[in-house]
This record gives structure tokens, sequence and C-alpha cells, in this order.
């Protein structure tokens, strides 16, 4: 075979890969979707991929006999704060740990690195009691907090990995030229690390958006549900409303899928830039 | 404008003595060169001065105020630093505005005056690029043009030219130098290049291992240095040392080199030549001499450097060394033996402790 017949062949099996790669991530989004749109061929055999009869019918159902509105309310509410909670903690844990290096700092970059090895089952149980007695139990406050606190070690690392790239000389130059250190910070550095900046409000808004586990122990009353905890509700003793949770699942996902559409082109040379040191 | 005044200035990091009990003093307009080997201590002085570092004891006087507890902003002083540190997401001409707008200049002030500033510097045409699409020398242009725009009292330049081609560096050592001349602004300016030091500045401060060794005019430095570390530092090609001792004959005092050569000292007004354990010649202080005349070396051609307009020529006995900058051209043969003697009043001459020995 000649080199150009190579090089095409291994063009079309490469393409070949990647298109069998994208179907297997797609398909249950697809099957998700299919079934929410026709509840009756879910369990069909053989399986039908294409839907036989379309019918909104679960979406007008969840929208109107079940309480999808306050989750979504809820579940921005908290997927926000967490955000907020989380960039305004990294960028400047990051930055400290970045720029005053001592024996400390060091010292608490790795535990704080380690932090990140234990796993929530873990910390929920002290946590479930710290929240009793403070107050933020069954908060949606409270659940921002403790879902900031497991994004937080991999976004303070993430910011200060960014930091690590920014030469400290561009920040001195800035005070002598008439900042404060501060002002240098939120004047050069920052805008510098914007895409840092960006993984971090990212990462630790779809945190907050799709966590489940926190939001199920730390949160009692149905009033403040999210939308994770109120897609466990289709699941009842007797049956699964398969539909109307494929359709609620959808309308889940959907404001992730538009938020990481807006922010994929920050994301992908952020992930990578921050890839290349640190 | 204002002069600059350290005083008994040192600085540790933990461990490091980075600068010990500097006093210098920098005269209103005066263009001060910083020079020394590399970790001496020569950056550390300058940030300390910028307020980006603060002293571990001592004392700086900026126009005779002192600045000790003053932030860097404060100091009405402008920094060039190595890499330029220009800021990445403005353009050149936000990068010159900066400073003006921290200092409250509006809009249409900030404007005119980066125009104006951009003009003395040739940079009118770069004004709305980004510092990624500038080159070396021009990236160089728009940090000084940041740091004059704004009339500090100080220029600080830490190595400015040390990123730029040998053709730039010669270049914008003679603009900088001009332009400082022009604006008449006081100036500490480090570097590690000595031929930097000498061509530019009207004071140099030689430092070595975090002190001064030496303070002075350029020429001053160069024709009475205090000691064998200026000596050998000042100076390109650099100072040619012999090692030796004095012997007392009834014929007055030979030096004797340890490479063994005898050659009897003539008569240089010292008094305390005892004391002397090596002389320094510098190499264009150094001539061709005939066979048999009584003050000059005969050595071994080693090596032979013709630079165009004149030959430079290295040549060995034992484990003296000597090299040697001929006027003209010469077809020396490495391994012949050849004859030099220095001219008699470049002479300097070093005691065990390296201090020189003065009359
Ligand atoms: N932040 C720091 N922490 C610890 N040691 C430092 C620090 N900054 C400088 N030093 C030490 O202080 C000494 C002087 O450093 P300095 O940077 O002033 O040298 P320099 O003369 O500018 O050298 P160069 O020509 O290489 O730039 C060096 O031994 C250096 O290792
Ligand atoms: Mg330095």
């Amino acid at each position: 075979m000649n080199p150009r017949t190579t090089s095409i062949l291994a063009s079309a099996g490469l393409f070949v890969l990647t298109l069998a790669c994208a179907g297997i991530v797609f398909f249950p989004y697809y099957w998700m979707i299919v079934s929410s749109l026709e509840a009756a061929s879910l369990f069909e055999w053989p399986p039908r991929l294409v839907p036989s009869s379309v019918t909104l019918e679960a979406y007008v159902r969840i929208f109107t006999e079940r309480d999808v509105f306050t989750w979504f309310k809820n579940t921005a509410f908290v997927a926000s704060s967490t955000s907020v909670f989380c960039t305004l903690v990294a960028i400047n844990g990051g930055y400290a740990l970045s720029r005053f290096r001592t024996h400390a700092t060091t010292g608490f970059s790795i535990f704080i690195l380690f932090s990140q090895l234990l796993p929530a089952t873990l910390i929920v149980v002290p946590l479930y009691v710290i929240f009793r007695q403070t107050g933020l139990y069954n908060s949606l406050i409270g659940l921002a907090i403790a879902d900031a606190a497991f994004v937080l070690p991999l976004a303070t690392w993430l910011m200060k990995g960014f930091f690590d790239r920014i030469p400290v000389e561009v920040e001195e130059q800035a005070m002598v030229d008439g900042c404060t250190r501060i002002g240098a910070f939120y004047r050069i550095v920052l805008p510098l690390a914007l895409p840092g900046l960006v993984v971090v409000v990212a990462m630790s808004f779809i945190t907050g958006w799709d966590e489940f586990f926190l939001a199920r122990t730390l949160i009692s009353s149905q009033g403040n549900w999210v939308f994770s905890v109120g897609l466990t509700s289709f699941e009842t003793q007797y049956a699964i409303a398969w539909d109307e949770m494929m359709a609620a699942a959808v309308v889940f996902a959907l404001p992730a899928v538009l938020f990481f559409l807006f922010v994929q082109r920050y994301l992908v040379s952020g992930l990578t830039s921050g890839a290349v040191k640190g | 404008m204002a002069g600059v005044q350290f005083v008994e200035i040192s600085k540790s990091f933990g461990q490091v003595q980075a600068v010990s009990e500097v006093n210098v003093e920098i005269e209103d307009g005066e263009f001060a060169v910083l020079v020394g080997p590399s970790g001496c201590g020569k950056s550390t002085l300058l940030r300390m001065l910028a307020g980006l570092e603060r002293a571990t004891s001592g004392s700086i006087k900026v126009g005779g105020k002192v600045v000790d507890d003053l932030p860097p902003k404060d100091r009405d002083v402008a920094m060039v630093f190595q890499n330029y540190a220009l800021y990445p997401q403005k353009t050149v001409a936000a990068n010159m505005g900066f400073p003006l707008r921290m200092r409250g200049a509006g809009r249409l002030e900030t404007d005119r005056r980066v125009l104006e500033t951009a003009r003395i510097l040739g940079l009118e045409d770069l004004l709305k690029r980004y510092p990624k699409q500038l080159s070396g020398g021009q990236r160089q242009r728009v940090a000084m043009g940041r740091a004059i725009i704004r009339n500090p009292s100080v220029f600080l330049f830490d190595e400015p030219l040390s990123n730029l081609d040998a053709k730039l560096r010669v270049r914008m050592r003679a603009e900088i130098k001009e332009l400082q001349q022009r604006l008449g602004t006081t100036t500490v300016y480090v570097t590690h290049d000595q031929i930097e030091a000498i061509t530019m500045s009207d004071k140099i401060v030689v430092m070595r291992n975090g002190r001064v060794e030496q303070v002075g005019s350029p020429l001053d430095v160069f024709d009475s240095p205090v000691n064998r570390f200026v000596a050998g530092f000042i100076g390109s090609p650099a100072m040619n040392f012999l090692e030796g001792r004095i012997r007392s004959t009834d014929d007055g005092p030979e030096f004797i080199t340890a490479g063994g050569l005898t050659w009897k000292l003539p008569d240089v007004g010292l008094r305390d030549l005892s004391r002397c354990a090596s002389i320094g010649m510098r190499p264009e202080h150094i001539e061709l001499a005939a066979e048999g005349e009584s003050d000059a070396f005969s050595l071994r051609i080693s090596v032979v450097e013709p630079t165009g307009a004149d030959t430079m020529i290295i040549a060995r006995n034992g484990s003296d060394e000597l090299s040697a900058l001929i006027k003209g051209r010469h077809a020396f043969v490495p391994g012949n033996s050849i004859h030099l003697k220095p001219l008699l009043g470049m002479l300097h001459f070093f005691a065990r402790d390296e201090k020189a020995i003065r009359t």
C-alpha cells in the first residue's frame, strides 16, 4: 500500500472510531428523549429506535401535576450560590497559595489535595450533625455551602495553577504603575486568569446543579427539593412513571447543556492551558 | 526630580544575605548603573528602591524623603523589568496609558500623552497592537514608554536589554542614554554587562556578594579599581593578572611570577610594593617589545585572534598567562616565542588581600 492510501485508511478508521464513541456517549441521551416522548415502547423487544407516535403529554403532566418549577428554582439557586461561593474562595485561596510561598502554604496545598481523596460518604454524617446545630440543615444556602466545599479543593488547585503561570513581574509592574496589591490583582492578574475562572465557575455550577447525595441528606422538606431529588419522586412504591421521569430529566439537563455550549469555548482553552503547567 | 540615597541597607532572605550594608548616594539627574556578577544583589537593591521588597534594615531616601514605608505606587518611581512585563490583555496604547489612568488622568489627557510619548519612541503605528504582536525591540520600547509617560522622579531598569540581540542592544543602549539625558531624570540601571555599565553611566556601583565594592565615575573605576575583583570585572577584554612575589635585590625590587619569570620592577612611585602579590595589566596596555629589553616578558604564543583592526594574542609561560591586544595586523604563529611589555603607567598592584596598592 502506498503511504497515501495508508493515511486515508487511517483517517477513515479514526473517523469511524470517533463516530462510534460519540454514538456510545449520546445514545443514553437519545433514549432519554425518545422515552420522554413515547412511554409505551420503552420495554418493547426488539427495541424500536424511532418512536412510532410522538406526544408531549408527559411534559404537560410534569409541569401541571409536579413541582418542577420549584425544583428548577431551587436548583438554579443552589447552583449559582455554589458557583459564587466556590469562585470567590478559589480565586483568593488559589492566589494566596500561588504567591505567598511558605512552608505553611505549601503544606496546606498538599493537605487540600488530600482532602479531595476523601469520599463524600465519609463527610456527610459530620456535615449533617454540624448543619443541624448551626441551622443550615434543610436550607438551600446550606446545601450550596456543602456543595462548594466539595468542589473547592480542586477549584483552588486549578486557580493556583493558573496564577502560577502569570509572571509575578506583571503584577509588580502594576503596583509600580499605581495599583495597590489588591488593585493589581483585580485589574491585571484576574483578567489574565479568566480561562481558569471560567473553568471554576462552570465546574462549581454544574456540581451544584446535578449533585444528589448531599441534597438528599441535607434537605428534608419537599419545598426545598432540588431537581436531582425531585427526579427520584417519580419512583413510587408501586410504579415508576418512566415517561414523566424522562421528560423531567430532559428539562433538568437542558440548562446544563446550554450553559456548557455557552462556556465551552473558554473551557477548552482553559483546561488545556491549565494542563501545560501544574 | 530627585536624588536617591541608600543608607546602611541590608536585606536577607532567610539564611541568604542578599544585600549587606549598602551606602550609596545617587545625585539628582544622574545615570547610575548597578553592576556585578549574577546573584550579587543588584535586583534586590533595585526592588527595595521600587518598594517591591522590604529592607531588613537601613533606609532609602528619594528626594531626601524616607520612603521605607511607602507602597510602590506612592514612591513616584517607574520601572522597566527584564521581561518588560507588558500587560498581555491590553493594547500598546492601553499599556502606556495605564500609569496615567491609575493616577486619575482623564481619557483625553491620557490619549494625548500616549500619542506624544509614542512619537518620541517611534511607536505611533503600533498603538493598537497587543504585546504578543510585537518584536522584542518594540516591546522594550513600549515598556520604556510606559515608564517615561508619567514623568517619575526616578527610572528603574532591571537588565532591560538582556533579551535583545547584540545589534539591537547596542542601539537601545544609545537610545536609552539619549532619552535619559534629554529628560534629565535620575536613573538606576541594573546590568551584569560591564560594557553597558561603562558606556551608559555617570556613576558605576560595582557589587559583589551583596556588598558594594566601588562607587565612582566609569573612567575612575576603570583607571583606579580599588581591588582585584573590580579590576577584573570592569573592562573588556578582562585585565591580566600575574601572580608572584617581590624579592629585593641590590638593583632594587624584582617580581618573580608563579610561572618562574623574573621581572625587574620599574620605579612606578609606589612605596609599599613589598606587599604586592599580583600585578594587573589590561590587554590594551601591553605592547610588543624587542628581545632582551629589560622590562619585557618572554612568553610562548598559544592563541592568535585577529579582530579585524587589531590582533589579540594569548601567550603563556608555565602558569603565567597574558592576553594582549596588539594594534594592527600581525602574522603571529602559535608556538613561537614573543616579547611583551606593559605600559608602565598603566600597571595595577594588588596585595595578598586583593586590595589595590596605592601611592
Ligand atoms: N525572593 C527570594 N528568596 C530567596 N532568595 C532570594 C530571593 N530573591 C533573591 N534571592 C537571593 O538573593 C541573592 C541576590 O539576588 P538578586 O536577584 O538580587 O541578584 P542579581 O544581582 O540581580 O543577579 P542576576 O544578575 O542573576 O539577576 C541571590 O543569592 C538570590 O538567590
Ligand atoms: Mg537580577
